[in-house]
């Protein structure tokens, strides 16, 4: 590759992996609902943008396959090919094989790949030309002799200083498509000398006719280089489709790249999605500009930003509500009104830039959803099953972080449910039901986090086997009395699999606990709920971000406790009434209904610093779950930056984190689900 | 981009950048005074971004000058000079650079 641009790897790679991801996207929309236009021409699209990035980059192995499969793309859009089942399959092991030879750049930008991915890309080169030479013989055989032809040229001359005469008519689209006829001077410059540019402008239409978004410049240039034929040529590898070029050897021999598999493409030109919309007059003159191409308007609307900048600003803007707080505080103790009412201003301010600079961090769920069709469909081919997946709530949004952390989970409680859970074809039949199986992934809102959900209408879990199991293992004894729930977190204890033989998709029991541990490292839970031969449903819950939240703090003696604002229903004064009617119990009545209760003070042997003080409860809930919290004073809202509890404090249950408050002092974030998982268990040994 | 209109005169200040992203607006500027002024002078000395779009479109404006017999001046710095010189464009712009 070309080594100048090193720098820009990261860009490549980041514009290459989303475009990539939306091929499989399309391919996988294509195999679940048919062949269309859109969707083929996506795949076309993005197959079409990473050649000519690559080209750019200079990564010829690169250019040089995917050319080959963006010919078979052509051809499916033209509707010269048929695409089927196998082609799809073809593609998507394309889609593969360009990620593996990105990833190849990344990691060894100066060199070619090695031996075996080259001839991966040989064997995929020659499965897609298999399909080009049978449509159409004539032009896949004329560029085969056109390229013997080239190579002998480029051969005898290799060793000369070559003496190039080089004609370029731009396509109209060439600003649009992104290129500046500029640069490939600049790059000729760079392996060549020029000797003269003729530049033709008589194509340049008076301002009153032209579209200044078109090129009508050509010219024709004479270049001297060392350099061999194939490298001038790739100088204009990614403009040739739309492009006229014609490159004379020093011999005066004529080559022009070939175009035989390029004539069905000048038929019908790549329409860039944004085409229309950039013909469109600028209405709002001081401000529009007019874009050049489709990525030029992506980074008008969307700005790659480098996640450690915005994980930075939050930071920062954690620190800020840390010392606002603390200026807010000085502001109380003084008594100073004015102040005061400037800091809550400036509070007020503070919080409106949060949630803005929060939002950025915050992604559809969906996009980590999509990749999974992918996996279903090569799960399920490889175990002979049937499977449709469902996908519901996918523009539920969930920060980046956590929503990078949750895909290994996902993944691989979306390869149980394949492999274990939804039965072959022939046992659902027998069965009654749909040969097909149904995998739902659902992802909601719920009390201050996110639910995603994993149902499949498969064969459900076995409590009786489950039991057995775990009492061969030595994981419970026969005596414990476990509920059904109990039972099914079973199958998130390390080592536990039931599965009659280990595949290479699932069954050797080290991915259950590995998921339960993920999600509980990110403050999240799992719950298990199966009917034996109807099916599973795992819920997992989040929480929405880790970085900040709105808090309600308490104090409970001389400790402040925060509790997510999101999971607080309803505060209650618990006086004199409220505790007689207790009579010494954990719970009360509220409004007719059981509220179990847990006393902070008491649980973890705070003693109130004033025993007269009045206690309230919180009542909380999540899950679907309610229960009250008994604190001594609620002292409002807060900001809570959460801060880690550090090393020494990893273990420490029932706490997600710490934050300091104005006073300098340090409150401890109160982990909800915990406590109602503790609380049930409390219940349970009742 | 500024541009002044003031009795037949017009001025236009490309300011930092004369590219694709620019075109467009220049155009659409300019089309409601051309039929009115009838000398253009493109101030492009402070350029610090100049693309082929750029250059089509003072090929383009002159081209409609020259045919309507009015007048089109251009001002160059080092930017403009560097990419006229690659293109070898020099003799073209000539009578215009002031």
């Amino acid at each position: 590759m070309n080594l100048d641009f090193i720098d820009m790897l990261d860009g490549y790679k980041a514009e290459n992996d989303e475009l990539l991801q939306k091929m499989e996207d399309a391919l996988m929309e294509i195999q679940e609902n048919g062949m269309d236009d859109e969707n083929i021409n996506a795949v076309f699209r993005a197959a079409h943008t990473i050649k000519g990035s690559s080209g750019m980059f200079g990564i010829d192995y690169i250019v040089d396959f995917t050319h080959i499969a963006e010919n078979l793309l052509d051809k499916i859009r033209n509707h010269k090919i048929e695409i089927n089942e196998d082609i799809i399959q073809l593609l998507l092991t394309c889609k593969d094989h360009m990620q593996t030879l990105i990833d190849f750049v990344m990691s060894d930008p100066e060199n070619s790949p090695d031996e075996e991915i080259q001839d991966a890309s040989k064997k995929l080169i020659d499965e897609l030309k298999s399909y080009l030479d049978v449509d159409a013989p004539t032009p896949a055989k004329k560029v085969e002799v056109k390229e013997k032809e080239e190579t002998k040229t480029v051969d005898s001359s290799k060793e000369l200083s070559n003496n190039y005469k080089i004609k370029v008519v731009f396509s109209k689209d060439t600003f649009e498509d992104g290129y500046d006829p500029h640069t490939f001077l600049n790059y000729l410059q760079e392996i060549g000398e020029i000797q003269s540019v003729k530049t033709n402008l008589k194509d340049i239409l008076p301002i009153d006719k032209i579209n200044p978004t078109e090129c009508y410049i050509s010219y024709k240039i004479k270049f001297k280089s060392e350099k061999d034929l194939q490298t001038v040529e790739n100088t204009f590898a990614f403009i040739k489709d739309k492009s006229n070029i014609t490159i004379t050897n020093k011999s005066d021999k004529k080559i022009e790249i070939p175009k035989e598999i390029e004539e069905i493409k000048k038929e019908q030109p790549i329409k860039v999605e944004v085409k229309k919309e950039v013909k469109k007059p600028v209405e709002i003159k001081s401000v529009s500009k007019v874009k050049r191409t489709s990525s030029a308007v992506k980074q008008t609307n969307y700005l790659r930003i480098e996640a450690g900048k915005v994980d930075s600003l939050i930071n920062q803007i954690g620190e800020m509500v840390i010392a606002n707080a603390g200026v807010m505080q000085k502001a109380k103790n003084a008594k100073n009104s004015d102040l005061i009412e400037s800091v809550s201003i400036v509070t007020r301010m503070l919080e409106e830039v949060r949630e803005n600079a929060m939002s950025i961090r915050m992604v559809a769920i969906g996009e980590t959803f999509n990749k999974f069709k992918r996996i279903v469909h090569d799960t399920a081919n490889k175990v002979g099953k049937k499977v449709d997946l469902v996908i519901n709530g996918g523009d539920t949004e969930l920060d980046k972080t956590v929503t990078e952390k949750i895909s290994d989970p996902l993944v691989h409680l979306i390869r149980n449910s394949v492999d274990h859970g939804i039965e072959t074809p022939d046992i659902r039949e027998s069965r009654g039901k749909n040969q097909t199986g149904t995998l739902q992934l659902n992802a909601f809102h719920d009390a201050g986090a996110i639910a995603i959900e994993i149902i499949d209408d498969g064969n459900g879990l076995d409590t009786e086997v489950l039991l057995a199991k775990a009492i061969e293992k030595g994981l419970v004894s026969e005596d414990d009395n476990l509920s059904e729930k109990e039972i099914f977190e079973l199958i998130l204890q390390p080592g536990f699999s039931t599965a009659k033989e280990v595949s290479d998709i699932s069954g050797r029991g080290v991915g259950m606990d590995v998921v339960k541990r993920n999600i509980t490292e990110l403050h999240g839970s799992i719950e298990i709920e199966s009917k034996k031969s109807k099916g599973t449903k795992i819920t997992i819950r989040l929480p929405l971000t880790l970085a900040i939240i709105d808090g309600f703090l308490t104090k409970v003696g001389n400790t402040h406790m925060i509790i997510p604002l999101d999971m607080l229903v309803e505060c209650i004064e618990l006086n004199q009434n409220k505790k007689a009617q207790m009579k010494n119990n954990s719970y009360i009545n509220l409004r007719g209904k059981v509220l179990p209760l847990l006393n902070i003070g008491e649980y973890f042997n705070i003693h109130s610093s004033n025993e007269n003080t009045r206690s309230n409860v919180i009542v909380m809930q999540y899950g679907g779950q309610k229960m009250g919290i008994i604190v001594d004073q609620l002292l409002g809202e807060l900001q809570t930056v959460i801060k880690p509890m550090g090393k020494l404090f990893k273990n420490l249950k029932y706490f997600s984190g710490s934050t300091i408050l104005g006073s300098g002092e340090v409150a401890l974030i109160m982990d909800i689900p915990v406590m109602m998982s503790k609380m049930e268990h409390k219940q349970k040994d009742y | 981009m500024k541009i002044f209109s003031e009795d037949g005169m017009c001025f236009i200040d490309m300011e930092y950048t004369l590219t694709i992203e620019d075109v467009q607006q220049l155009k659409d500027e300019l089309i409601p005074i051309l039929a009115t002024d009838k000398e253009f002078v493109v101030h492009c000395i402070d350029l610090k971004e100049i693309d082929i779009a750029g250059i089509q479109m003072l090929v383009s404006l002159k081209k409609y000058l020259d045919a309507n017999d009015k007048i089109f001046e251009v001002t160059v710095g080092i930017k403009f000079k560097e990419i006229v010189s690659l293109f070898m464009l020099d003799e073209y712009f000539k009578g215009a650079i002031v």
